[in-house]
């Protein structure tokens, strides 16, 4: 099997677990060199020494801009330039709007949507030097809000309407836009739920149907970012075959 | 032949005889389908049933203009009597007229919403039933309708009025139905391409084509089989899982 991606530079956010850990390994196995960034630094070490190629563990706080500025320096410094940047940090804290404790409001603003946007504008003269690919992991939750899932839902409103002005700003200069929006993967994102009937309504949508693997939203991830440079798949909207909304 | 994601199945596909249409046919008969070519031009079916034949595959070609309803149902029919089942439709079949709403005839988006949407409903209608009976049947476990639309689909733009209506509508349609059939495990998804260089710009008039290559000028525009890639995608996917929609521009299309 031929490594479509040898030789390139991929930096992944949120990559000690879930999608972001498969997406990692997923893109080392397609031939990347991988910069692994994620709060869980000894849950990388773990990844690195799973994955069949090289990967650089780094320290990521995406919520904080000197965190985001070192890592995209190391990246760049060991590998000595950076191709793909997957966004893939994020943390789900569901609960209804009236009583909600604001503060998880703002731990998913900044982690999905500034943390986000923090990591595209230090990746990007680089991305654009190269010609490359930035990579959103939004969600369902940013094509349709549902009760409950407000703030979550309006960071990944948010991750979509910022890249879509991304999209047009760096078309013609050869960087591609990817927005990717998974439905009920099992990972750990629901488990930080601190409101106990959402924490349960998870739970349950978990085992009432058989969800999606990590691996296939990594499998989508390298689907996008092997085509060609002429084809831009700029979203692609993926759930369980049993999910409805 | 074996060990083909499609081994078994087989697939209808509306517009044929060229453009995404040709080029998914060929994709899926490689991929292991058995494949019922749909067009008006029978030449050109003709040609790539042919084509198919030559790589092993099976395909069957289809003459009908399915703007005509009970050609819409024969089409379904006659894939049934010749192979027996009906696992996969691509609804790709559709024509873009592009013009003002002041300088266009009302004929142009007659022929729009004949083709892009009754003709597909038509089909479709006529499809459900067989492809629930092959989710429930078949070693894949899942049969699959996947809708051609554009990213005339996404956003509206001057001259694209009523073919974004079509592809606005498809998109509703499509999102419907999927909530509808997915406890049949029937999967519904939608294809929006971009700049694909196909025939659809040839029936536009003069001036409006010339306007329309300007604006693609200095792009590399998709290929059909670009698209034909991204449909097959969706198709072989583990059953579990459902690509209900992929946005595919070219590269350069800012648009």
């Amino acid at each position: 099997m031929s490594n479509t991606l040898d030789g390139r530079v991929v930096l992944v956010t949120g990559a000690s677990s879930g999608i972001g850990e498969a997406t990692a390994l997923a893109l080392s196995a397609e031939g990347a060199r991988v910069a692994v960034g994620a709060r869980r630094a000894d849950r990388l070490e773990s990844l690195a020494r799973k994955a069949p190629g090289e990967v650089l563990a780094l320290d990521l706080d995406v919520t904080d801009q000197e965190s985001v500025r070192a890592a995209v320096a190391a990246t760049v410094e060991r590998f000595g330039a950076l191709d793909i940047l997957v966004n893939s940090a994020g943390v789900m804290l569901a609960g209804p709007i009236a009583g909600a404790d604001t503060a998880e409001w703002t731990r998913m603003i900044e982690t999905n949507l500034l943390g986000s946007m923090y990591t595209v504008h230090a990746a990007l003269p680089h991305l654009l030097e190269r010609k490359g690919t930035v990579l959103q992991i939004s969600s369902t939750s940013g094509r349709t809000a549902s009760a409950g899932n407000g703030v979550y839902a309006a960071t990944k409103f948010g991750v979509t309407a910022f890249s879509e002005a991304l999209r047009q700003e760096v078309t013609a200069q050869g960087v591609r836009v990817v927005v990717i929006e998974p439905g009920f993967v099992a990972t750990e994102l629901a488990d930080h739920i601190t409101d106990p009937t959402m924490q349960a309504a998870a739970k349950n949508i978990g085992t009432s149907m058989r969800t999606l693997q990590p691996e296939d939203i990594a499998d989508a991830v390298v689907y996008a970012v092997t085509q060609p440079e002429h084809v831009a798949v700029n979203e692609i909207l993926i759930r369980p075959t049993d999910q409805t909304r | 032949m074996d060990d083909l994601p499609l081994d078994g199945a087989v697939a209808l596909i509306t517009g044929a005889s060229s453009g995404i249409g040709a080029a998914t046919a060929r994709r899926l008969a490689r991929e292991g389908a058995a494949v019922a070519l749909v067009a008006r031009r029978r030449n050109r079916l003709d040609q790539v049933a042919c084509d198919i034949a030559k790589l092993g595959g099976e395909a069957v070609a289809l003459e009908a203009d399915i703007t005509e309803p009970e050609r819409a149902d024969d089409m379904v029919q006659e894939t049934l009597d010749r192979f027996g089942r009906l696992d996969i439709l691509v609804n790709n079949a559709g024509i873009m007229l592009l013009n003002s709403a002041l300088h266009t005839s009302i004929e142009e988006w007659d022929r729009m919403i004949s083709l892009n949407v009754a003709a597909l409903l038509h089909v479709t209608h006529a499809a459900i039933p067989h492809l629930i009976y092959a989710a429930s049947t078949s070693p894949r476990q899942v049969a699959d309708l996947v809708n051609v639309s554009s990213t005339a689909g996404r956003v509206a733009r001057p001259g694209s009025s009523v073919y974004g209506l079509t592809k606005f509508g498809l998109n509703a349609f499509t999102e419907s139905l999927r909530q509808e059939l997915l406890s049949e495990r029937v999967r519904v998804s939608v294809v929006e391409p971009g700049t694909v260089d196909t025939e659809l710009v040839n029936h536009l008039s003069d001036t409006t084509r010339d306007a329309a290559r300007q604006q693609i000028d200095g792009i590399e525009a998709l290929r059909p089989e670009d698209i034909a890639d991204a449909i097959s995608y969706i198709i072989t996917r583990d059953r579990r899982v459902a690509v209900n929609e992929m946005l595919v521009r070219a590269g350069g299309q800012t648009w």
